[in-house]
């Protein structure tokens, strides 16, 4: 299993885990509501419940397939206006206020969730001086800014960390293939080493299926992580393959000959007209090109996205 | 100056829990203020003990910011606060119930996962125990359900952050630190280079460069001071080798450089260079800078992983002959 598909997938069994425990912490929550007559909030835990359980079922029932943010949007909403107005009835919903800062900062990035929580704070702050008499008050004050506090400062470390570390990730996260920056990197090595050995260095060029670029975001990262693997398997143990901003493939072959590159685009033709599990896989463009003395890497990858959309047209 | 900015993440940790200790600490003494007005006397006393313990935490923290040792603190604090809140739960339950709900985000952002987690269900089984026999079992099981539901939600976020930061790691190819590459991306280059070597029939050889005494240097002059220490580092080295070699950070003293198409001679030729130039240079803030180096070429029978496994085995022989020629002049 690819590294990528295993990240989401463990992201998706914690989902589902944390929606099921917490459908069965709210269903607790609703018994002991209704045993002690408060019908309401005992049909809205169970609301919640209900939710959440079907929430998780639709996580599985989709499986590897990508879910979207809103239903999570929705439930943190939900659960907002359910404390800010629960609060004028009960005492105990004030303690679903400690849980709004942390699902704020996981759900939406930094700078949104940084509004979106201020907000939410002023109007919880004064529902709370309006609502509670002073022996609960600044209590309940206090936790809730500690819960804040603490909430902000790990969504800034885990921020500063992704910032960091996004900015040396040199690995297309989708193909496992590595990227345009690192591309620019090698390039510069491969073209000292051609020059300095007088050696081949040869480039081949391969873009996608046109049809490709109308599917939705899903399929088409399908394809393209398949498009990877079957690049990756045809090439020699010292060639290397990247993926372009422009989701074209560059495999950057030293110390090749024109037989080599021609032997490398048979194989990968044959591989993947041998395959059905894409249709038309295989109209896929490739152009051959060779470094030459005189080239940089801005030239090479132009002239090589230059043949790929002359193909195309 | 350096900005928070400039600081990488684990420097500005120790930075943000001494701000947020200190914040802490203000509001404590708001809230003891306020519970003296009411007359909660025993509340006030146990609030005291609280300040004190934030106060000296971030105090520590902030002294200890640019040393590994100061994470310690935390535990005897959480330790501590979540006592007093035990402790004071029988007589003020409804109070003292709302202190605890911050418990989980508290350990979750100071302390390693797994401790926290561990602490947060021995903080849970204490608060069920102590209500199910001051209170009743209905206020019991209603509490302990929010805990554990805040304490599993903050458990998801941080498993979360940490998975994704992982994912990330693994997909990176450069050193942080350093700008070095990493140990992830040295074993895909020495596959390849070694076949490359085969295929073309060249040499490939490798330079391995230890920083002696490494945590002495953190010992004395502090973590950031190595930190920013590295990148020069590692420039230096890089100006030193030619366009095409790599240099790669293994682990936090291991620096190797892959030398393709390089023989034998040429590989201890640029080793003793590199020694010599390096040692020469002026590291300010370190007085002198001792390096071990060694340096290993492919035979045509070697495999990658024997030829790494064959650089160590060198460069733990040329430190242990350091050690012993340091013993003997003394």
């Amino acid at each position: 299993m690819e590294k990528a598909q295993f990240h989401s997938l463990v992201v998706l069994q914690v989902k589902v885990l944390y929606c099921l425990f917490a459908a069965l912490a709210l269903s607790v929550i609703a018994v002991l509501d209704l045993i002690e007559s408060h019908t309401v909030f005992a049909a809205v835990a169970a609301g919640f419940a209900l939710v959440l359980l079907l929430y998780a079922l639709m996580l599985l029932l989709r499986g590897h397939q990508r879910s979207s943010p809103y239903p999570e949007w929705i439930l943190v909403l939900a659960l907002a206006l359910f404390t800010l107005f629960g609060m004028q009835q009960s005492e105990d919903v004030v303690h679903w206020v400690y849980f709004i800062p942390g699902f704020i900062y996981f759900l939406f990035p930094f700078h949104v969730a940084s509004y979106l929580a201020l907000i939410y704070s002023t109007a919880m702050v004064l529902m709370i001086i309006s609502e509670f008499d002073s022996y609960l008050r600044l209590q309940i004050l206090f936790t809730y800014g500690a819960c804040y506090a603490f909430a902000v400062m790990y969504a800034l470390i885990n921020e500063r960390n992704n910032q960091g570390l996004s900015a040396i990730v040199n690995t297309d996260p989708v193909t496992q293939v590595y990227n345009e920056y690192q591309l620019g990197l090698d390039l510069t090595k491969e073209m000292t080493r051609a020059d300095r050995q007088s050696d081949e260095l040869n480039l081949v060029g391969v873009a996608v299926p046109k049809e490709w670029s109308a599917l939705k975001t899903e399929e088409y990262e399908e394809r393209l992580s398949y498009l990877g693997k079957k690049l990756k398997r045809c090439l020699r143990r010292f060639d290397t393959c990247y993926r372009l901003n422009s989701d074209r493939f560059v495999i950057l072959m030293p110390h090749s000959t024109e037989d080599g590159v021609s032997v490398l685009c048979e194989n990968l033709m044959d591989d993947l007209e041998g395959s059905d599990r894409y249709a038309g896989a295989s109209n896929i463009r490739i152009h051959r090109d060779r470094y030459s003395p005189e080239d940089d890497i801005q030239a090479i990858v132009d002239r090589i996205e230059g043949a790929l959309n002359d193909h195309h047209e | 100056m350096i900005t928070m900015n400039d600081l990488p993440q684990d420097q500005l940790l120790p930075r943000l829990q001494a701000t947020v200790y200190t914040l802490v600490a203000a509001a404590l003494l708001i809230l003891i203020y306020d519970q003296y007005r009411q007359g909660l006397y025993s509340l006030v006393l146990s609030n005291a003990v609280s300040i004190p313990a934030f106060l000296f935490s971030a105090i520590y923290i902030y002294i200890n910011r640019d040393k590994d040792a100061f994470l310690w603190v935390n535990y005897p604090l959480v330790a501590a606060l979540s006592g007093l809140a035990l402790f004071q739960l029988p007589e003020y339950p409804e109070l003292m119930v709302h202190y605890l709900f911050a418990v989980p985000m508290f350990t979750y952002f100071c302390l390693p996962m797994y401790h926290a987690t561990l602490f947060n269900v021995a903080t849970a089984l204490a608060m069920a125990m102590v209500l199910w026999v001051h209170e009743d079992a209905m206020v019991a099981l209603r509490y302990t359900t929010n805990f554990s539901l805040l304490v599993v939600s903050a458990w998801c976020f941080s498993y979360l952050i940490l998975l994704k930061g992982a994912s990330l790691q693994r997909l990176a190819l450069t050193d942080q630190v350093s700008g070095a590459y990493n140990r992830e991306h040295f074993y895909h280059l020495l596959e390849r280079e070694t076949a490359r070597g085969e295929a073309t029939r060249q040499s490939v050889s490798l330079i391995g460069i230890v920083l002696d005494d490494y945590r002495q240097l953190i010992d004395l002059h502090g973590n950031r001071s190595v930190l920013q220490f590295m990148p020069r580092y590692v420039k230096r080295i890089r100006q030193l080798i030619r366009g095409e070699d790599d240099i790669f950070r293994m682990e936090d003293d291991l620096i190797v450089l892959v030398l393709p198409n390089c023989g034998e001679e040429g590989a201890i030729v640029l080793m003793e260079r590199i020694k010599r130039k390096i040692q020469e240079q002026s590291w300010r803030p370190f007085a002198e800078l001792s390096i071990s180096v060694a340096a290993v070429t492919r035979t045509s029978t070697e495999d990658s992983e024997a030829l790494e496994k064959r650089l160590l085995g060198r460069l733990n022989k040329q430190q242990r002959t350091s050690l012993q020629l340091a013993a003997f002049s003394e």
